[in-house]
């Protein structure tokens, strides 16, 4: 009779912050010098497969982590713009994928691999530096651009 | 899901009716000791299997060993799906529980009748089919990754409190027990933790609780 009370599932859906697929890290550096840069302003949106999704501004940044695709495309479209209504630069993110599963809350965990970027749209980002090349965590930078 | 809920809240209400009359009636009839065995067939998981995605289908031999301690034999069949949280999955195979209870209260006149607690060892061979598993991402990027088919294996530990009680003058036994349970070991594929394993129920976490609402006739 009580085991109807207990009948009710576990928590079975929460995934802790952390444990998801590990974002790209991208950081700034000035074309003429080289050195690390703070952006007043930055735009992000991401092709998903299904069109740009705005991913918003961030103000006063050196460096920012941007979802890449989980699906089974081989490269992510990211679109960067300094201001709103400003040119937008598109880097093409290419690479390899491996999958890891997790826990029953988050499922499986994808790594991304031999990252190599293209910039097809070289305004406002004037050019691409590549920084660690495989994603396993948020802790190191992937990607340079440079403005 | 409704007439799930509806359908478990009838048993429950014809338990408390039994349970409550059996108060009132003194049994006259006495019992002699002897081999015996009792059989059960669970009602309620049974019933709900009409309604419900999970497939529910249990049955237990119990024989008196001494004068409180019981052994217990369970066998079924469970089929089950899990599609949530953006998995798809199903499972189904037979399981086995092995224990035995301790009458912890009984009729004087029917020491079939009465409380009790106990243990069981059980075990599930099932197959699991896992059609999607999420891959969590961003901006709805979410995606999926699927398994074929396979076999696996599942070892768990469960309680017993319950209770018996004879219908009336007949052979006729009602048996209610609870069934907490604690996964020990699971065979895993591609170390995916199983949602659902049969026997046992929902096991992404290693605590569940079962029930069982048996008629059961003693031999």
């Amino acid at each position: 009779m009580l085991g109807t009370l207990f009948s009710c599932g576990g928590d079975d859906d929460i995934c802790e912050s952390g444990e998801g697929t590990p974002r790209m890290k991208v950081a700034f550096r000035s074309f003429q010098t080289g050195k690390t840069i703070t952006l007043d302003s930055l735009y992000v949106a991401v092709d998903y497969g299904s069109g740009k999704v705005q991913l918003g501004k961030l103000q006063k940044i050196d460096s920012r982590l941007i979802p890449l695709r989980v699906d089974d495309s081989p490269y992510t479209d990211v679109y960067i713009r300094l201001s709103d209504k400003g040119a937008e630069s598109k880097i093409r993110v290419n690479y390899t994928t491996k999958s890891t599963y997790v826990s029953p809350g988050c499922g499986i965990k994808k790594y991304y691999e031999n990252l190599t970027s293209a910039l097809t749209t070289p305004n406002p980002v004037q050019k691409l530096e590549e920084g660690q090349n495989q994603i396993e965590n948020e802790d190191k930078t992937n990607l340079y651009l440079l403005f | 899901m409704k007439t799930r809920l509806i359908f478990t809240f009838f048993f429950s209400l014809l338990g408390l009716l039994i349970f409550a009359q059996d108060a009132k009636e003194p049994k006259k009839e006495k019992w002699k000791y002897k081999p015996n065995f009792m059989v059960g067939l669970d009602a309620l998981n049974a019933g709900a299997s009409f309604f419900s995605d999970r497939k529910l289908y249990q049955g237990f031999i119990s024989s008196k060993i001494n004068d409180n301690v019981h052994a217990v034999v369970e066998a079924g069949f469970e089929k089950n799906i899990y599609q949530k949280n953006n998995y798809d999955a199903k499972a189904s195979g037979p399981f086995l529980k092995l224990g035995a209870f301790y009458m912890l209260a009984k009729d004087a006149e029917n020491e079939f009748n009465g409380f009790y607690v106990g243990g069981k060892a059980a075990t599930s061979f099932y197959t699991q089919e896992y059609m999607a598993v999420p891959v969590r991402g961003f901006g709805g990027s979410n995606s999926s990754l699927a398994f074929p088919s396979s076999s696996q294996s599942s070892y768990w530990i469960e309680g017993m409190i319950g209770g018996r009680v004879q219908l009336f003058d007949s052979n006729f036994y009602i048996d209610v027990n609870l069934q907490p349970k604690y996964l020990v070991a699971t065979s895993k594929q591609e170390d995916i933790q199983p949602m659902i394993v049969p026997g046992f129920g929902k096991s992404s976490s290693k605590f569940n609780m079962g029930f069982a609402w048996n008629i059961a006739y003693k031999f």
